[in-house]
């Protein structure tokens, strides 16, 4: 059961994720009478997203085919219901997804939860990144899940925040700091 | 001796504290500008209509700029707003109604000090049409969330008076509708999102065809989780395929697909965000003033049961049947004009405020959808003597330096509702 949770994204994902957007972009009108935020706007569908690929495969590589299956829905959002300029909430969700997806490769279950001894050559999931290996134990499923979560947020939030104050490019450029962050943890655990 | 320099001392301290008083006092009191309406009448201005004036100062003119209009009960709304690079004299459009009894001014001038400036208006004597419009009602709005009809029956939409009409042009015509080319575009993505899925799926189970075969120990991270490293179906291992490098041709390939992908994905977003753009959007529609007027101009029986064949039953006209208005939907450049209009043989007649299908002394009831930017110009408003707009409107200039409306506030959630006489 817990492995499963952990399975490499496949078309159940990317459907779960792209067809009911497709519906409520055919429900909803093609405009509205007010303008909505460009964070509302354009981060529902990314959050959707996030937490289908959070709930039915949790791995950073769910995570990032749920964002890229996403990513027109939320450009198609932006475009018919969010106020203008564009450009600076546009950064600010490419830098939060990102950030959010450079974090998540970061996570790292906790010790003595996977397979035991060293990895086989023969094993394909000995060069994959730590993110992405199965789990064997069932029951702590939940627990890496959350613990995926966490991370993720804790990749989005610092660059939401001041786009959420009304200040996008600087969210925008904390998102790549924190991306940027990201990097440099996974670079070193590689040394 | 002492006596006398302190006396000094005291007429010099005065002295620089009343010369900085008066610098700040200079320093702190906007200059002055002066407002001249183009009426060419000092303080008149015609009310339900858009009016303009030049304001001129010594200095000129610079930064933002913004004209507010005070009502009698003291009420105060920001009526054009602008922002300038060093001009003689600004060109201000705003909207005007009955209550109007003054304009102030707030600029800087070319060197960015405050600039003000204030106008006292008289009231214009009154005449029928403006009693008239301001008899007009206007009523509430629930989002239509299907799309436009192209046709209406007149007698159903004038059915229980104006104010019923205005709620039912509201709630029922002016829709925005749906963007087809856009839900096409999405749904395409969606297909072939799945599609990329479900090939990534099969070639990782290693049933696609043509794949080299991967020599035993060599790395796969694209294998299903949870196979190991023993040999999937349908791949051959054993000397037989000698692996000539495995690792390149798996990433070479991979790295096509995940640019491939991300390609797709670009262009997918790229489409939506110009498809799925909106556009503000002016609608129009013709209402008889009273029952007099909506019996004029009715057609024969015949023809209006041949016009109507296409109506729901909802909209369908009654036995006596009566004036069918049709949708005609125009590209005005910044903005889409969607207005139903009595139908001659079939097809909309006439344009703007003066059209072959009018009857005299009816009214169009319009309605300014413009929430995410500034596109509906005051010059859509020329075909009309006057307009009365629900609340007053918010003139900014436009990119090509004419005045335009400018778009809906987000707490607003407004769309404009305008009376307008032809």
């Amino acid at each position: 059961m817990g492995a499963s949770m952990n399975r490499q994204p496949g078309p159940g994902l990317v459907l779960a994720t792209t067809l009911p957007l497709l519906a409520a972009a055919c429900i909803l009108p093609s405009g509205l009478d007010g303008g909505l935020s460009p964070l509302l706007a354009g981060g529902l569908p990314l959050a959707w997203a996030t937490v289908l690929a959070l709930f039915l495969c949790a791995s950073s590589r769910g995570l990032m085919a749920a964002l890229g299956a996403a990513l027109p829905f939320s450009a198609y959002a932006l475009a018919a219901f969010a106020v203008r300029p564009l450009a600076p909430w546009v950064a600010v969700l490419a830098g939060t997804s990102l950030a959010a997806l450079a974090w998540s490769r970061t996570a790292r279950p906790r010790a003595g939860k996977l397979e035991t001894g060293r990895p086989r050559a023969d094993r394909p999931e000995a060069s994959r990144p730590l993110a992405d290996r199965p789990r064997t134990d069932g029951g702590a499923g939940r627990g890496w899940r959350l613990h995926l979560a966490a991370v993720t947020l804790f990749g989005a939030v610092p660059g939401f925040a001041p786009a959420f104050l009304g200040f996008p490019l600087a969210g925008a450029a904390i998102s790549a700091l924190s991306a940027s962050l990201a990097l440099l943890v996974l670079a070193g655990r590689r040394r | 001796m002492r006596r006398f320099l302190a006396a000094i001392a005291c007429m010099a301290m005065g002295l620089s504290l009343s010369a900085q008083a008066a610098a700040q006092t200079a320093t702190d009191a906007p200059a002055r500008a002066i407002i001249s309406l183009d009426s060419g009448r000092p303080g008149r201005f015609v009310a339900w209509a858009f009016n303009y004036a030049t304001i001129s100062g010594r200095d000129g003119f610079s930064g933002p700029a913004r004209l507010y209009g005070g009502s009698a009960d003291g009420t105060r709304l920001v009526l054009f707003e602008t922002r300038l690079s060093r001009v003689e004299s600004i060109r201000v459009c705003f909207y005007a109604w009955p209550d109007l009894s003054e304009l102030f001014f707030e600029g800087l001038d070319a060197g960015g000090a405050a600039l003000s400036a204030s106008l006292r208006l008289r009231p214009g004597s009154p005449d029928p049409e403006s009693a008239r419009l301001q008899a007009l009602p206007f009523s509430y709005r629930r989002m239509p969330p299907g799309g436009r009809p192209r046709s209406v029956s007149a007698v159903w939409l004038e059915d229980g008076g104006l104010e019923m009409a205005s709620r039912r042009a509201l709630s029922v015509l002016f829709a925005p509708g749906r963007r087809p080319a856009a839900l096409v575009a999405l749904a395409l993505w969606t297909a072939a999102s799945v599609s990329a899925a479900f090939y990534h799926k099969r070639k990782r189970a290693g049933i696609g065809a043509g794949w080299p075969a991967q020599a035993e120990g060599a790395a796969t991270p694209d294998m299903s989780a949870g196979t190991g490293g023993s040999a999937t179906p349908g791949r051959p291992r054993g000397p037989e395929h000698p692996p000539s490098r495995p690792m390149a041709v798996s990433v070479s390939h991979k790295t096509i697909c995940a640019a491939t992908c991300a390609a797709a994905c670009v262009a997918a977003c790229v489409a939506a965000g110009i498809l799925g753009a909106a556009k503000a959007e002016l609608y129009s529609v013709y209402v008889a003033a009273d029952p007099a007027t909506r019996a004029a101009g009715a057609p024969s029986g015949a023809e209006s049961r041949v016009a109507n064949a296409g109506l729901p039953p909802g909209l369908q006209p009654g036995a006596d049947g009566g004036r069918i208005l049709i949708l005609e939907s125009v590209q005005k450049g910044s903005y889409t004009l969607h207005s139903w209009k009595a139908a001659e043989n079939g097809l909309a007649s006439g344009s703007g405020g003066s059209e072959a299908g009018a009857v005299a002394g009816g009214l169009y009831f319009m309605a300014l959808r413009s929430p995410l930017e500034a596109a509906v110009p005051v010059s859509a408003f020329d075909g009309f003597r006057r307009v009365r707009f629900k609340v007053p409107p918010l003139v900014v200039t436009g990119m090509d330096g004419h005045p335009v409306i400018a778009a809906s506030a987000i707490a607003a959630s407004a769309i404009s509702q305008v009376w307008g006489l032809p």
